[in-house]
C-alpha cells in the first residue's frame, strides 16, 4: 500500500467543507480552536458541535460519530492504528472493544471539548442500539472493560442506577471522560416518563430540583436523562430534548429553554441553532469531497450521490444542586447517498443491506404495531402533523390509540390506555380537548378521545360523560357538528382569533359529525344518514378527500345505525369505485377499504384483494406507511378577506399507519390472505 | 498515473458490479490511495488526487445529464 501523507485528509477538511454554515454560526476563534482537534480526526463526515445557549463565551466542543458496521469498524480500526499512541488508553481498549464482542453497540461518538488540553484523549461514548438495548449486565461487563479510574466504585454506581430504572427505561449510552484525571462517567437514560424521574431521582438519592426537567419530559417528543457518575453520583442531571420539527417549525424547542433559563437565552446563539440546516452537495463547493464519503457512493450497489446533510440535534438542560440550570445546544452533520428514485440512505442503511418488505400479512400487521408502540413519546403519546409550530398531541392521541384497540393485542391495550390516563390527566377544569395541549378545545379531538375512553370500557367515566355532553353542544339543531365553537370558547375564555380563515374553523364539517356520531351522539348519527352525497359519500373539511368521512361515518353507522343498510351499500359502491381509480395514498386507501370490506357484496376478489395488496405492498420495511392524510387548513392569508390554504401531512406516518394497521387487521379477519410473492 | 484512468476505472466501476462487490471490501477505509492502489492493481494506474478530481468529474457530469433530462421531461410536445 502507497502512503502519501500529503494526500491524506482528516476531519478538519470536513470541518472545512462547514465553512459556509460554521462561518455564520460561531465566533472565529471557535472555529480555529475546532480545526485544531480535527486535524486528529480521519475524514468521517459524521458529527457535530456543542454550544451554550447562553453564553457566547464557552467555547464550542466538537464530536465525531462512527457507526458501527463493517464500513465503520475498519476506519476506526485503521484510525487507532495510525495513532503513535495507539498501544496506550483509551485507544487500546476501543480497539479491543470493537474488533471484539461489540453486541447492541450502535455507534462510537469521540467528543473533544475545546479547552482539553493538547493530545489528552477524548471522552468516548457507546451508543446502543435503540431496538435491542442491552441488560443491566452486559452494560455492567462494558463497563467492567473501560480503563476508568475507580472503576469498581463506578461500576458499583451504575448498577445501582440500572436497577433502579423504572419499567420501560433503558441506559442509551454510557461514556467516559478520559480527558480528566478521574474519568468521570456519563449514563444516558432513555424512555423515563414523566411520572417516574421524581421517584427516580429519590430513589438514587439525587436531590435536585427537577420540576422544568418534569415539564421537557412530558412536552418533547424524545428526551433523554444524563447523569454523571465519579466514584459516586455526581449531584446533578441533564435532560436532552428534540422535537420532530426543527426549532424553526415547532415552538416546543424554545418554550422547553425558557422554561429552564427564562430570559436568559442569547438571540445568537437561537438563530445558530435555528439556522443549522442545509443539505451539501459536492457540486456547490470546490474543497476535495470527503474521501469517505467518495468510498461509499463508488463501492454502493447502486448509482447514488453523496450528500452531507446538516441539522440541529438537540438541546441539553442541566440542572445541578445550588446551580442556575445551563442550557446547551448539538448541531450536527452526516453524510447520506441518495439514490436515482431519491431514497436517501443514511446511518448504517449506508453499508449494509436494506431491510426486506414484510412477505405476510401477519408479518404487515406485526410490524406496522410495533412501529406505532416506537413511534410514541417517552410518555406515550402520539405526536404527528406539522402544522402551525405544533405537532398535535391530544388529538392524534385520540385517533391512534382508539385504532389501536381494534386489535385484541395486550401491548396495543396497553398503549392506549396509557394514552388515555395521559390524556384524562389534561385540560381540567376546562372541558374537552384539542389538537395539541396548548390549542383551544374542539369536537374532533374531544370526540376521538372519548372514542378511545369508550373503547377501553370507560363510557360511565364521569369525565367521558361530561365530555360527551360537551361534545354534543356543538351539535346544530340538525346534528351537524361544528369543529370550534364560538360560543364555547367563549365561555371558557379561548376564543379563536377573529379572522377571515378562522370563522371557516367554526363551521359544520363532515367528518366531525362523523367522529362525534362514533363517539355515540344520536343526533350526529341521523344527521349523516341525512346528509349522504347521492353518490354514496359524504364530504370532508379538514382532511384532503371524501375517503376519511366516508369510511368514517359508516363505521359510525354501522356501530350505531343498525338500519342504515342501503345507505353503507351505497357508500361501499362509492369506496370501490375510487379504488379502481389510479392514485391516492395510503390513508385514503386504507379508509375506502375499511368502507368497503363489510359490504354486503364485498368479495374476496378484484378490487378488495388489489387494495389489500397495494396497501401491504407501500408499507415501508420499518413498518410505518408514508404519512399522506392530508389535514387542510384555511389560515389568514396576505389578503385578511381570503384564507390561505396549508396543506399538513402527519410526518411521522402515525395517522396514516394506525389506519392502515386496521384496515389490514380486518381485511385479515374476513379472510383475506396476502403475501409478497 | 493519469486523471484519464481514474475516469475509466470509476466508468468502469459503473458498469461492472463484480469489479464493485470487489472493491466493496476496502469500504472500511478512509484512505483513498488504497483505492487508487486497487485501481492501479487493475489496469488504471492512478493515485488518489486524480481519484478525487475523476469522481468530481463524473459527479458533474452525472448532474448535467440527470439535469437535462428533467428539462427534456418537461418540454411541452411541439
Amino acid at each position: 500500500m502507497n502512503k502519501v501523507p500529503e494526500q491524506q485528509q482528516s476531519f478538519a477538511d470536513v470541518i472545512a467543507l462547514l465553512k459556509p454554515l460554521t462561518d455564520e454560526a460561531f465566533a472565529p476563534g471557535a472555529v480555529s480552536t475546532i480545526l485544531d482537534l480535527a486535524r486528529r480526526l480521519p475524514p468521517v463526515a459524521c458529527g457535530g458541535f456543542e454550544f451554550s445557549l447562553t453564553d457566547e463565551t464557552v467555547p464550542v466542543d466538537l464530536m465525531q460519530c462512527h457507526v458501527l458496521d463493517a464500513a465503520g469498524i475498519g476506519r476506526l480500526v485503521e484510525m487507532i492504528a495510525a495513532r503513535p499512541d495507539a498501544e496506550s488508553q483509551p485507544w487500546s481498549w476501543l480497539h479491543a472493544l470493537i474488533t471484539g464482542d461489540r453486541s447492541g453497540i450502535a455507534s462510537v461518538w469521540l467528543e473533544y471539548d475545546a479547552d482539553a488540553p493538547a493530545h489528552a484523549p477524548p471522552s468516548i461514548f457507546l451508543e446502543f442500539d435503540s431496538l435491542s438495548p442491552p441488560s443491566s449486565e452486559r452494560v455492567g461487563d462494558l463497563l467492567a472493560a473501560m480503563p476508568l479510574t475507580d472503576g469498581a466504585a463506578k461500576c458499583a454506581v451504575v448498577g445501582a442506577l440500572a436497577a433502579a430504572l423504572p419499567d420501560g427505561a433503558h441506559v442509551s449510552h454510557i461514556g467516559a471522560m478520559f480527558s480528566r484525571p478521574d474519568t468521570p462517567l456519563r449514563v444516558n437514560v432513555k424512555r423515563m416518563r414523566s411520572s417516574t424521574l421524581v421517584p427516580f431521582l429519590a430513589q438514587i438519592g439525587l436531590d435536585v430540583s427537577a420540576e422544568a426537567a418534569t415539564r421537557i419530559i412530558a412536552d418533547a417528543y424524545r428526551a433523554t436523562l444524563c447523569l454523571d457518575v465519579t466514584d459516586r453520583l455526581l449531584p446533578r442531571f441533564g435532560i436532552e430534548y428534540l422535537f420532530s420539527a426543527w426549532p424553526a417549525r415547532e415552538e416546543g424547542w424554545r418554550d422547553l429553554a425558557d422554561t429552564v433559563c427564562p430570559g436568559a437565552v442569547s438571540a445568537r446563539q437561537w438563530t445558530t441553532l435555528q439556522r443549522w440546516t442545509h443539505t451539501l452537495s459536492p457540486l456547490e463547493t470546490a474543497l476535495d469531497w470527503p474521501d469517505p464519503c467518495i468510498i461509499d457512493a463508488i463501492t454502493h450497489p447502486q448509482p447514488v450521490s453523496s450528500v452531507i446533510e446538516c441539522g440541529p440535534s438537540h438541546i441539553k438542560a442541566t440542572f445541578t444542586r445550588g446551580l442556575p440550570p445551563t442550557l446547551k445546544a448539538y448541531v450536527g452533520f452526516r453524510p447520506s447517498l441518495v439514490t436515482r428514485s431519491g431514497d436517501i440512505l443514511t446511518g448504517d442503511a449506508l453499508h449494509k443491506p436494506a431491510l426486506q418488505a414484510a412477505a405476510t400479512l401477519d408479518e404487515v400487521i406485526d410490524r406496522a404495531l410495533a412501529f406505532l408502540l416506537r413511534e410514541r413519546t417517552q410518555d406515550g403519546l402520539w405526536r404527528d402533523f406539522d402544522f402551525g409550530s405544533l405537532a398535535s398531541d391530544e388529538w392524534v392521541s385520540g385517533y391512534v390509540g382508539a385504532q389501536l384497540l381494534e386489535l385484541d393485542q395486550a401491548a396495543a391495550h396497553d398503549a392506549a390506555a396509557t394514552a388515555w390516563a395521559i390524556l384524562c390527566s389534561r385540560r381540567e377544569p376546562e372541558p374537552g380537548w384539542g389538537y395539541h395541549r396548548k390549542a383551544p378545545p374542539d369536537a374532533d379531538s374531544t370526540a376521538w378521545v372519548l372514542i378511545l375512553a369508550q373503547r377501553l370500557g370507560l363510557g360511565d367515566d364521569p369525565r367521558v360523560r361530561a365530555n360527551r355532553t360537551f361534545l354534543a353542544r356543538h351539535l346544530d339543531d340538525n346534528g351537524a357538528a361544528v369543529t370550534y365553537s364560538a360560543p364555547l370558547l367563549a365561555e371558557i375564555g379561548r376564543p379563536l382569533p377573529a379572522t377571515s380563515a378562522h370563522a371557516l374553523w367554526h363551521g359544520r364539517h363532515g367528518e366531525v359529525t362523523a367522529s362525534a356520531a362514533l363517539a355515540g351522539l344520536d343526533a350526529a348519527v341521523a344527521n349523516l344518514l341525512a346528509t349522504q352525497a347521492a353518490d354514496g359519500s359524504w364530504s370532508a373539511f379538514w382532511i384532503g378527500s371524501d375517503a376519511y368521512s366516508t369510511g368514517l361515518s359508516c363505521e359510525a353507522l354501522r356501530s350505531r345505525a343498525p338500519s342504515a343498510d342501503a345507505a353503507l351499500h351505497a357508500a361501499a359502491r362509492w369506496a370501490c369505485a375510487q379504488l379502481t381509480r389510479s392514485g391516492g395514498g395510503a390513508f385514503d386507501r386504507a379508509w375506502l377499504l375499511r368502507a368497503a370490506l363489510d359490504d354486503r357484496d364485498a368479495r374476496k376478489d378484484g378490487v378488495l384483494v388489489d387494495a389489500v395488496d397495494a396497501l401491504a405492498r407501500a408499507q415501508r420495511p420499518d413498518g410505518s406507511w408514508t404519512g399522506s392524510c392530508a389535514m387542510t387548513v384555511p389560515v389568514p392569508g396576505a389578503d385578511s378577506a381570503t384564507p390561505q390554504i396549508v396543506d399538513a401531512f402527519d410526518i411521522h406516518g402515525s395517522f396514516t399507519t394506525a389506519t392502515a394497521l386496521v384496515a389490514l387487521h380486518r381485511a385479515r379477519a374476513r379472510g383475506f390472505v396476502w403475501s409478497a410473492t | 498515473m493519469s486523471l484519464a484512468n481514474a475516469l475509466r476505472f470509476l466508468e468502469q466501476l459503473e458498469r461492472d458490479s463484480v469489479l464493485r462487490s470487489e472493491l466493496a471490501q476496502l469500504a472500511g477505509t478512509t484512505d483513498l490511495s488504497r483505492v487508487a492502489g486497487f485501481a492501479s492493481d487493475h489496469g488504471f494506474p492512478c493515485v488518489a488526487p486524480e481519484l478525487r478530481q475523476a469522481w468530481r468529474k463524473r459527479r458533474m457530469l452525472q448532474a448535467a445529464v440527470e439535469h437535462a433530462a428533467r428539462i427534456q421531461a418537461n418540454k411541452p410536445i411541439a
